[in-house]
């Protein structure tokens, strides 16, 4: 048996696997529960100053459009809704898990965070220009989309190397590199790690197919993340591992994405590119300061 | 009286131009537009930035847009300009044409000066060595900026992104301030006078492999655009080779066989 395969069908009894703190876990019940109110769920965030901090922070700035003055945590939980609060929420997780990486040669812990984010922040600039609703959970699913790779690094750091130098020398992605290499990705290491938290299926289901997104029950919201995170390479945020080139055109998200979104034969790429950019370039200023 | 551009005109304006030229304005170089701009006021008396939007847009303010266009390109040319665009050429592009091939061809379509053909031969020697896999050739419309080009003579802020250790391994200082291209760097390059309107000037090209074309299309009228266009694609363009725009430039607008392929804070048409 490779000692990838190994890993992934003995994930759920390694002792040291990363935790999904309870705290956000009671949060994302709240925000999904039909009885919650911003009291239950500003009493449960209470109990973390950093979590407080975090979405003060994202309250008030620009991305959201808040032009108010947002001191209060009530306030930014009332302003921000259920679900922004659960983005935030995310973020925290990624950041406590990604504390338990090792310094990694190849495997740069500060790029891996831009490109989770930034694939989140694409994600919902895409969402935003191409008119579609998915209520956030498109941030969400960006930033955690690479978690497989995380587990990677802490747990199998030198086939972690191995995947790397195989994609660069071959000028392939790093899911074409460690398919070829082992025929386990890390798509599905992440979706195996979030359904042991357990953790929304819908949320499984993307994880688990951004590479495939045609296998994915909500195939518009995988196509949406598959693309974003081509395109977060391409906008030069962080590094996620990838080295090649892409055609949107050609590229299988996309094309569901034309598709599902009803998109015109017409729709111009490369506007749309531009526009993307420009957006990207204020979003970094609000969430990648600091890290 | 200062007169200041709402965001909304802003908004109408850049749609317009893109719509005109293929260009996306940046939102961050609102303040340049708004300068360059502010002087066409004067020149045509007027007040505001609604008013050029509505003549502009007129019928008679056709004879208006080669002054817009000269506002919204930033027309300075120095070494190693577009650096994102350099690197997707030398780190990606002229590996995948080398696949191939032994050695390909780059067309740098509106040279000017000089500086992109010659930026692009040192990017590669960098690369390669002085023994790079690629001809280039240079061309413009203009005679008098041609013959600036293969004297190869640049001032102090041409170079300003090159590092001392740079300038001396690609130019000989010949006066304080004063650089000169080395023999080994312009004997890579070939200048010719070409006009991109004239057919039989674009036939004397011969095939590239990879062509550089910046900012130059957007003086063309529709039709003409779409000539040129289609000359690259079927005339010269070598199968696989590359068309690249100005950094903000498209012709996705424009009926075309050619796919747009992103690369790391660069895009390029392929055919």
């Amino acid at each position: 048996m490779n000692k990838l395969k190994e890993l992934y069908d003995n994930l759920d009894k390694i002792d040291s696997l990363p935790a999904f703190p309870s705290i956000a876990f009671e949060v994302i019940n709240l925000t999904r529960s039909p009885s919650a109110t911003s009291k239950d769920i500003e009493g449960v965030i209470k109990k973390d100053p950093n979590l407080v901090s975090q979405i003060l922070k994202v309250a008030n700035s620009s991305f959201y459009g808040l032009s108010k003055d947002v001191s209060s945590l009530n306030h930014a939980i009332n302003l921000m809704g259920f679900l922004q609060i659960e983005n935030v929420v995310m973020i925290s997780v990624v950041l406590s898990s990604v504390k338990k990486m090792p310094l990694h040669k190849n495997f740069n812990r500060d790029k891996f965070l831009e490109h989770s984010f930034g694939c989140g922040v694409t994600a919902k600039i895409i969402s935003n220009i191409l008119n579609l609703n998915f209520n956030s959970a498109e941030f969400s699913c960006g930033v955690m989309h690479d978690m497989g790779k995380v587990l990677l690094d802490i747990y199998a750091p030198e086939i972690l190397d191995e995947i790397l130098d195989n994609a660069y020398k071959e000028g392939i992605s790093f899911y074409d590199s460690e398919m070829k290499l082992y025929g386990i990705n890390h798509s599905m290491m992440g979706a195996k790690l979030l359904s042991i938290w357990g953790l929304p299926e819908m949320l499984i289901d993307i994880i688990k197919n951004h590479h495939s997104p045609s296998s994915a029950d909500n195939r518009l919201l995988a196509a949406i993340i598959h693309v974003s995170d081509l395109l977060t390479y391409s906008e030069g945020i962080g590094f996620g591992g990838n080295y090649s080139k892409f055609t949107l055109e050609e590229d299988e998200g996309w094309k569901i994405v034309v598709e599902e979104a009803n998109m015109s034969k017409d729709f111009d790429l490369a506007f749309f590119t531009f526009k993307l950019y420009e957006e990207i370039e204020n979003a970094k200023k609000i969430y990648f300061e600091g890290f | 009286m200062s007169v200041t551009m709402d965001a909304k005109t802003f908004e109408d304006l850049r749609l317009f131009i893109y719509q005109k030229s293929g260009i996306f304005f940046e939102k961050s170089k609102e303040y340049l537009l708004t300068n360059r701009l502010k002087k066409r006021l004067d020149a045509l008396n007027m007040s505001t930035f609604e008013e050029y939007l509505r003549y502009i847009k007129s019928a008679s303010g056709q004879k208006e847009m080669t002054n817009l266009f000269d506002a919204i390109t930033i027309n300075e040319t120095y070494f190693f300009r577009h650096i994102k665009q350099i690197e997707a050429i030398k780190d990606a592009i002229v590996d995948e044409l080398l696949k191939n091939k032994r050695s390909i061809n780059i067309w740098s379509a509106a040279c000017s000066s000089g500086e992109e053909p010659y930026t692009i031969v040192i990017a590669l020697m960098e690369k390669y060595g002085q023994n790079i896999p690629a001809r280039i050739l240079g061309s413009d419309i203009s005679k008098e900026i041609l013959d600036k080009a293969k004297e190869g003579v640049y001032g102090e802020y041409a170079l300003k992104e090159l590092n001392s250790n740079m300038k001396r391994k690609y130019f000989d200082t010949i006066a304080p301030g004063k650089y000169k291209i080395k023999d080994f760097v312009k004997r890579k390059c070939i200048f010719k006078n070409i006009n991109l309107m004239e057919e039989r000037s674009l036939r004397s090209v011969g095939k590239m492999d990879l062509i550089l074309c910046r900012n130059v299309l957007i003086y063309f009228d529709s039709k003409s655009r779409q000539k040129v266009i289609d000359t690259f694609y079927n005339n010269i363009l070598n199968p696989n080779g590359y068309l690249m725009l100005g950094a903000t430039e498209s012709i996705s607008r424009l009926n075309t066989k050619f796919k747009l392929c992103h690369f790391k804070m660069a895009i390029a048409y392929q055919k």
